[in-house]
């Protein structure tokens, strides 16, 4: 079958609305009537709460509606607690804070200022506790507890293992054993939009939630568990969204915004300032301890990893996470020895839940940067000693599971070849000398050095998980598409408009994407975990498939011709040969709906998880990525210039060339902020860089001049035209490739993320990070 | 955001007339940028706030008398780095320049008001050290002249009182074979304000010895610094390599730079001593370029 859509560098098609600045977004909103929400936050970040009263900012004029515990503790409206993994959290504190930042109340006024207004007068109370702060810390014996009550011991939040073979005969097979700690900084996702949502009651009881979320069937279920309402009463409707990266995932702020739409009786709204954003969920920092045993010929037998997750002071999405992380803390290597513990660790800190990678990039790190010591250790070429271990086509993964559509090899060669790998480097061979000037030249202070590095990993989407979609042809011969798949600049509404248009061979804009709004689109589990091509699309596949057979079906009938001598062609269904003798989509449409059936079809596609080595019919897929970097190193400073960055995924099959290439570069772009920069700072628990006055983001300076990509393409038996997500392919590639080439560039390895320009200088300084 | 009057005035003097007025709740504005971002932070509530960008006398880049440069209160670090009068006459100025923040930034806020809001970060700030350059501040009481080396008193504090604006910068004309460089390290992105900003000037005689320097340094210190003791100890030498590594330890040794988000320091104090002697290093290599016969 040749394409014609998919497969195309289409620009999106959403583009020039947002160029415009057309396109709205949770934060453009509005309703009528609509009231201000504010949240007052705890200044401590771990303190029992002796006493809270709202009284006095109840009575500003302008207030509509005040919330504190007495709300949840002595009404019956909503649950006390709730959480996605673990019921540890609730609406406002009930009776203890534990991190800065901390909801004690909210206030609804008329506007903004009001609210902020009235949130000063709230008096609150506080007993301040100890706190803990870092993972470690927080697992000693005498540490003070967060959730003592839940049986939270040692504030151990979750704790998830893998075990494949037996790691301890696998010491004893191995020639070489190689055990090092990588520590990597807690971040936040830094989306442009902040969370914003409103949220109305109904005098029926139905509840309607504009949200900029990347979850509506999530918000409306958690929501509806929460208020103690059927399902079917709460309506979440998704405007664009302004980047998510997992942070606006299942319940935010919605919870709050909807007491006080209920208390108020008014529409709610409330958008987070940047700080708050930073409150409201982070990227897990983490300490993995990796411990690997090899043979003398490069051979990996065993190896055994210990994640600390610090996950903050809620459960949130941390569990899942962990879980996640432990089944491929491995890596993509062929294993017959594997151990992973991977815990969750409760500190007095923001949530840590989804982001970008999944928990991926805080072991990718450790492992990647172990194969090049390992090589080192060898004297074997790192690429060598990757493609020998790498997993293929049917290798048994840590899980036990068999490997499908894994192109790790071609794409490792291919991204090898694309950073010249082989290549001089160092800074000490005449041609970089001759390319660059100055390098390596003793006259120009010869401080520079250069080097390459490489790195790859693998990740899985979501492994159970099912997408619904809908789509109705009209009567002007346009197809409407209902999705609840979330478009927040990834691109899937080009995507699947691509698919609709390759499958009734429309041209795109004949398609239309309605925006998700769960009275309308169907079910689909969420957009997360770069799902939604694979599992979307697949959906999208069927809906079409049916909507053509129905098309050329009522055809068939009225032109009295088989069908299979029917073609579908520019909006037609016509008799092959005589273009002439047919109908149009639109004509169709307006027949089926007066003969009562109209033209309607819906495409289902469901995937389960397989357990252990037992196969399932319909598997999710994995991720597989690669990042080349090529950098140099000033020996003076510890400044450290990306010169060159190759990011590569296998997409299965790249539905569309260019968003693909853009996924791959902003999945790096993020990667390089959190090498060199990115790290939430606290101190003694309390926040010191939570706005974007202090804390550092890359820039396009940043981000190197040469910034190629590579997509191989492996096809998966079960993606739409072999298709696969490829989101999260390159983030966690980009810490180990550029310490893979500081270490050959300058010999030092550094192992704790972000890679500042002191932490390199005080490692070539031989010198113990102790001076901050 | 909280409410505030905003008033235009259209000369100096009601400018001044404004501020005498309103005593501590009136403040200047000018492009904003930096004035704003208070504001929206909560960390300034504005009462009254005066714009000066309808004054016209405040505007542009001109040559003066003799080839020095007056600088505007409105002109903007992108008229600076693009104006033909600085690249000719103070050409360290339009480099510094260059380097703030980005393009926005530049367009919208001006060189004055980064000086005035004066945090330690500052780029231009060493580098109007170096070029000897002064301020002028008006008030209703009259008029007086400020040389930038008095004109930091601490982070976020300049001698300006309450009631005084800064109409201009005059830079003096430069002495003959003056060559010089600003040089900028930024451990963050590359956008980000610097961890330390060097400014340096020289003048070479024909036997390749100095006759005149200086040297400034930006972001280090709590308000930006000349180095006499640097400068002294470059007089009358030769600049070789080892006077350039002696002059970056010892100014290393002169500064006490605070911990902070850009290091450690120690690690600031390595910054200086390497950047220092940087600076000289690139000034030399100018003053090659522009014909200064060096054995
Ligand atoms: C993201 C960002 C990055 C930045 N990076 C850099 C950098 O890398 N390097 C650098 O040097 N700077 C940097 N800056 C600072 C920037 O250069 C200044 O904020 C800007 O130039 C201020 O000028 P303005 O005209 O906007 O001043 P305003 O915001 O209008 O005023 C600033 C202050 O000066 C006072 N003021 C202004 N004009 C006068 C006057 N004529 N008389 C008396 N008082 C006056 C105001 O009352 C106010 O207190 C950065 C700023 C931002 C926001």
């Amino acid at each position: 079958m040749t394409l014609r859509t998919v497969g195309q560098p289409v620009g999106r098609i959403d583009g020039e609305e947002k160029v415009r600045g057309e396109a709205r977004y949770a934060i453009d909103l509005k309703v009528p009537g609509m009231l201000h929400g504010r949240i007052l936050r705890s200044p401590y970040p771990h303190a029992r709460l002796l006493h809270v009263d709202a009284a006095k900012a109840a009575q500003l004029p302008g207030v509509r509606a005040v919330l504190t515990r007495d709300d949840i503790l002595r009404g019956d409206r909503v649950e006390r607690r709730y959480g996605r993994v673990y019921k540890d959290q609730s609406v406002v504190a009930l009776d203890r804070v534990r991190y800065v930042g901390d909801p004690v109340a909210a206030v609804a006024a008329v506007d903004r200022e009001t609210a902020e207004e009235a949130l000063q007068l709230v008096e609150v109370e506080y007993e301040e506790l100890p706190g803990v702060f870092d993972p470690v810390a927080a697992m000693a014996p005498d540490a003070p507890l967060l959730h003592e009550a839940l049986g939270k011991q040692r504030n151990v939040c979750s704790l998830s293992t893998t075990v494949r073979g037996d790691v301890e005969q696998g010491w004893r097979e191995s020639d070489l054993i190689v055990e090092e700690t990588y520590t990597s900084a807690t971040t936040q996702h830094c989306h442009l939009e902040p969370h914003g949502c409103i949220v109305a009651f109904d005098p029926s009881g139905r509840v309607t939630v504009w949200s900029g979320t990347q979850t509506p069937y999530g918000v409306k279920m958690n929501l509806a568990e929460l208020f103690r309402l059927e399902p079917e009463r709460v309506r979440v409707i998704v405007p664009y969204v302004g980047g998510g990266y997992g942070a606006k995932s299942h319940l935010k702020i919605e919870p709050i915004a909807a007491f006080l739409a209920w208390k108020s009786g008014a529409p709610v709204r409330i958008v987070l300032k940047r700080q708050e954003v930073f409150f409201t969920i982070t990227k897990h920092g983490a300490v993995t301890r990796m411990k690997t045993g090899v043979k003398r010929d490069g051979t990996l037998v065993a190896r055994q990893v210990e994640i600390l997750y610090d996950t903050g002071a809620y459960a949130e999405g941390g569990p899942l996470v962990a879980k996640k992380a432990a089944t491929l803390a491995a890596g993509p290597y062929k294993l017959a020895h594997v151990k992973t513990e991977s815990y969750c660790i409760y500190t007095n800190k923001p949530s840590a839940g989804a982001f970008r990678g999944y928990g991926v990039p805080q072991v990718a790190l450790a492992y990647e940067s172990q194969m090049d010591r390992i090589a080192e250790v060898l004297g074997m070429d790192p690429l060598e000693l990757r493609l020998k271990n790498v997993v293929e086509e049917g290798s048994r993964f840590a899980t036990g599971e068999a490997l499908h559509s894994v192109g790790f090899k071609p794409l490792l060669v291919q991204v090898a070849q694309a950073i010249g790998w082989g290549k001089a480097e160092g800074g000490t061979a005449g041609e970089k000398k001759a390319e660059r000037g100055g390098a390596g030249d003793p006259k120009a202070g010869g401080t520079r050095r250069r080097g390459k590095g490489l790195a790859i990993m693998i990740k899985s989407s979501n492994m159970e998980s099912t997408s619904r979609c809908g789509l109705q042809v009209n009567d002007d011969g346009t197809v409407t598409v209902l999705t609840s798949t979330v478009e927040m600049g990834q691109g899937p509404r080009t995507m699947l408009a691509q698919i609709v248009a390759e499958e009734l061979a429309l041209p795109l804009q004949a398609v239309r994407v309605h925006q998700p709004d769960t009275d309308v689109t169907p079910f689909d589990t969420m957009t997360t975990a770069s799902r939604s091509t694979f599992f979307m699309g697949n959906a999208m596949v069927r809906a079409a498939a049916e909507a053509r057979r129905q098309l050329v079906a009522l055809a068939s009938q009225l032109l009295e011709v088989r069908p299979d001598d029917l073609v579908v062609e520019g909006g037609r269904v016509s008799v092959r040969g005589s273009p002439d003798k047919g109908f149009g989509f639109g004509d169709l449409a307006r027949r089926a709906r007066e003969q009562g059936s109209p033209l309607q079809a819906e495409g289902v596609f469901e995937a389960k998880e397989p357990h252990g080595e037992e196969p399932v019919s319909i598997p999710s897929f994995y991720l597989v990525g690669a990042g080349a970097a090529e950098v140099e190193v000033d020996t003076e400073t510890g400044q450290v210039r990306l010169l060159r960055y190759v990011a590569g995924a296998d997409a299965g099959k790249a539905l569309n060339p260019l968003l693909a290439g853009g996924q791959l570069r902003g999945d790096a772009t993020i990667g390089i902020g959190q090498t060199f920069f990115e790290e939430m700072v606290f101190e003694g628990g309390q926040p010191v860089n939570a706005t974007f006055l202090q804390y550092v983001l890359p820039s396009f300076k940043d981000i190197p001049e040469l910034f190629d990509t590579v997509i191989v393409e492996t096809p998966h038996r079960n993606g739409p035209y072999g298709a696969k997500g490829i989101a999260e392919s390159t983030i966690a590639c980009v810490a180990p490739a550029v310490g893979n080439a500081i270490r050959r560039a300058v010999g030092v390895r550094l192992r704790d993320l972000p890679f500042t320009t002191e932490r390199v200088l005080r490692a070539l300084a031989g010198l113990q990070d102790g001076g901050r | 955001m909280a409410r505030f009057d905003l008033s235009f005035p259209e000369t100096v003097e009601e400018a001044c007339q404004a501020l005498a007025q309103d005593g501590s709740d009136g403040r200047i504005v000018a492009g904003g940028v930096a004035l704003m971002i208070l504001v929206k932070h909560g960390l300034y509530r504005p009462r009254r706030l005066i714009s000066l960008k309808r004054i016209r006398g405040l505007a542009g880049v001109q040559e003066t008398e003799g080839g020095g440069v007056r600088l505007g209160a409105m002109a903007t670090h992108h008229e600076v780095e693009l104006s033909p009068v600085v690249h000719r006459r103070a050409p360290v100025l339009a480099e510094a320049t260059a380097h703030v923040a980005n393009l926005r930034i530049r367009n919208m806020g001006t060189l004055v008001g980064d000086l005035c809001h004066a945090d330690n970060h500052s780029d231009p700030a060493p580098v109007l050290l170096v070029l000897d350059a002064r301020a002028r501040a008006v008030s209703a009481r009259g008029s007086r002249e400020v040389p930038f080396a008095q004109f930091f008193v601490d982070t976020y504090q300049t001698v300006l009182a309450e009631d005084e604006l800064l109409t201009e910068v005059f830079i003096p004309p430069a002495p003959p074979r003056l060559a010089g460089c600003y040089v900028r390290f930024s451990g963050h992105s590359s956008i980000d304000w610097p961890t330390l900003g060097a400014a340096c000037m020289l003048r070479l005689g024909e036997d390749a010895r100095v006759q005149e320097a200086r040297l400034a340094l930006g972001s280090v210190t709590a308000v930006p610094q000349r180095l006499p003791e640097i400068e002294a100890m470059l007089v009358g030498q030769a600049l070789t390599a080892d006077l350039m590594t002696e002059a970056g330890r010892r100014a290393a040794r002169l500064v006490d730079p605070p911990a902070d988000a850009r290091g450690s320091t120690w690690y600031k104090k390595r910054m200086v001593e390497v950047f220092v002697r940087r600076a000289l290093e690139e000034t030399l290599r100018r003053a090659r370029a522009n014909g200064v016969q060096i054995p």
